[in-house]
């Protein structure tokens, strides 16, 4: 039914007429008929949001003069960041260094270190951080911080838990994509992954159906995992031959074949210390998470367990990426096809 | 749009990708014209607030600006990768809203650009967006992704499918669990109306 409905929904929006449809698949017509209308209403009304034409070309000018500075500024690695970025940094720092001044909001702000959302000083935990990817400093040093938060959100999700708050410790897995997501980014690695992709069971679940979840899990995240496909990874000694072979041409002089080198051996030692500095990251607060499961009761600990496997997928990708011997970038398929396992 | 008519988009999406990707300006305003109304969509009925979602929408493509070079022909479609951002900016904005998830649309103020002059008209055109985004928030998260994907976004099964990191058969499954649940909360004159003008 899943996909004759799909069938159906494809020619509607192909522009035939709920009727016209209807005359192929005359034995379910009464089953498709509302399903069709209701169909076709919400289409018609969805493609009625547009934005004014006004708005519309003032928008286009603005990113069309970002695509025009953008020339002559963007490295092979993207690192550098445009004045775009640069005027809202500017913004937040001063607005940051204005809340900063007065004690009150200094003690407010440290006092906000233990909140989770929806929290009075929430707010205040998510300027601080919002302030601190924004100041200015090196690309590794943003990197690290998006790891950081991506370990904070976690500590979240079992607090939340620990209140009973699942629905919410569930949304805060997709913000802990982010964080990864975003710290490999900087360093030339695109993550990709559903967000969206599981469940938590309202009831209680067999062990037996838990432990198979987290194999299928477990699997595809290493069948996904970068380095898998045969042929993809080249290696720093691969690009120094291709390298060498371009300068014995007279394609590159040797100056900008080192130079090269030199950029690609700063990606991977700047990998290798976010690689090291998650790693501590994680074990900082791993010993508090254990013992907060080790209290909760049994249901408690179920949605934990579940909510911690999303974490490891995420992690263990994350990691990998940083460890592939190889130029950047490249893709990591996340694969959570798992729901409540 | 017959499926002839969209393995030729497919084609000029992938041409523009690649020029864009070799700093072609042209092939920037290019995508920027085949998905700005999409994602808008998207977004829109993502945050209900027509503001938001013009922000939101600029800097999804200020992103693909910064990013497009990351991003390779590896077995899933550009438009997959592009709604994955901006799915992502949403994250984030709810992320610095402190978790407001949603905006009441009658707080709101101005909800939605339409085009459309006509006053009694546009009236009841941001009436009857109104009337399916609320009807969408009884929707599960997941329902609802595949809705906004699949009707706002434009999306097929398959893009919708790599956007979400779902299988073609969950996403069909899903699309026909939100169908059903829009039939018992889509006000019936906004079906009835659309049946009307397929008839006349």
């Amino acid at each position: 039914m899943d996909e004759m409905f799909d069938k159906c929904l494809e020619r509607l929006r192909d522009g035939e007429s709920v009727d016209q449809i209807l005359l192929s698949y005359p034995d379910q017509r009464d089953d498709l008929e509302p399903l069709l209308q209701v169909s076709a209403a919400t289409m018609r009304v969805v493609n009625t949001v547009a934005m004014e034409s006004v708005v519309k070309q003032h928008r286009l000018n603005t990113f069309m003069s970002a695509v025009t500075s953008r020339e002559g500024r963007q490295d092979k690695f993207h690192w550098a960041r445009g004045w775009y970025n640069s005027l809202g940094r500017s913004a937040v720092v001063a607005l940051g260094l204005g809340v900063l001044a007065t004690g009150t909001a200094f003690g407010a702000s440290m006092a906000s270190d233990g909140s989770v959302p929806g929290d009075p000083l929430y707010p205040v935990k998510s300027l601080r951080e919002d302030i601190s990817l924004r100041m200015p400093k090196s690309n590794l040093d943003r990197a690290k911080q998006h790891a950081h938060l991506a370990n904070v959100r976690n500590q979240e999700i079992g607090q939340l838990v620990d209140r009973g708050r699942y629905d919410d410790a569930q949304q805060l897995v997709v913000q802990v994509t982010y964080h990864l997501s975003e710290s490999a980014e900087i360093l030339g690695v695109t993550i990709t992954a559903n967000v969206n992709s599981f469940e938590l069971p309202s009831g209680k679940v067999s062990p037996n159906r838990i432990r198979s979840g987290l194999g299928r899990v477990r699997a595809q995240g290493d069948l996904k995992a970068p380095g898998k496909k045969s042929g993809s990874a080249i290696t720093l000694e691969d690009q120094q031959k291709k390298l060498r072979v371009l300068v014995e041409a007279g394609v590159i002089t040797q100056q900008q074949a080192d130079e090269k080198v030199e950029m690609m051996k700063e990606k991977e030692d700047a990998k290798a210390e976010l690689a090291s500095y998650m790693e501590s990251d994680v074990g900082r607060y791993e010993r508090r998470g254990n013992l907060r499961m080790q209290r909760m009761a049994d249901f408690q600990r179920q949605q934990m367990r579940l909510l911690q496997w999303q974490w490891e997928l995420r992690y263990r990708a994350y990691v990998q990426a940083l460890a592939y011997d190889g130029p950047p970038p490249w893709l990591v398929w996340i694969d959570s096809q798992v729901t409540s396992p | 749009m017959s499926r002839g008519n969209d393995a030729a988009l497919t084609d000029e999406i992938e041409d523009l990708v690649k020029r864009a990707q070799k700093g072609d300006n042209g092939a920037f305003a290019g995508l920027y014209e085949a998905f700005h109304a999409k994602i808008y969509r998207y977004v829109y009925f993502k945050v209900s607030d027509r503001v938001e979602a013009e922000d939101l929408t600029e800097e999804v493509f200020l992103r693909m600006l910064e990013s497009i070079n990351s991003f390779k022909w590896q077995g899933y479609p550009f438009s997959s990768w592009l709604f994955r951002i901006a799915h992502n900016r949403i994250i984030d904005h709810y992320r610095k809203k402190g978790r407001q998830r949603t905006v009441e649309l009658d707080d709101a103020g101005s909800v939605v650009g339409v085009n459309t002059d006509d006053m009694d008209r546009n009236l009841e055109v941001r009436l009857s967006i109104e009337q399916v985004d609320v009807a969408m928030r009884g929707l599960t998260q997941l329902q609802k992704e595949v809705i906004t994907l699949r009707f706002a976004g434009g999306l097929s099964i398959a893009e919708t499918a790599d956007a979400m990191g779902k299988k073609d058969n969950a996403v069909k499954a899903l699309q026909h669990a939100a169908i059903k649940k829009l039939r018992t909360t889509l006000p019936d004159h906004l079906v009835e109306q659309a049946v009307a003008q397929k008839n006349g």
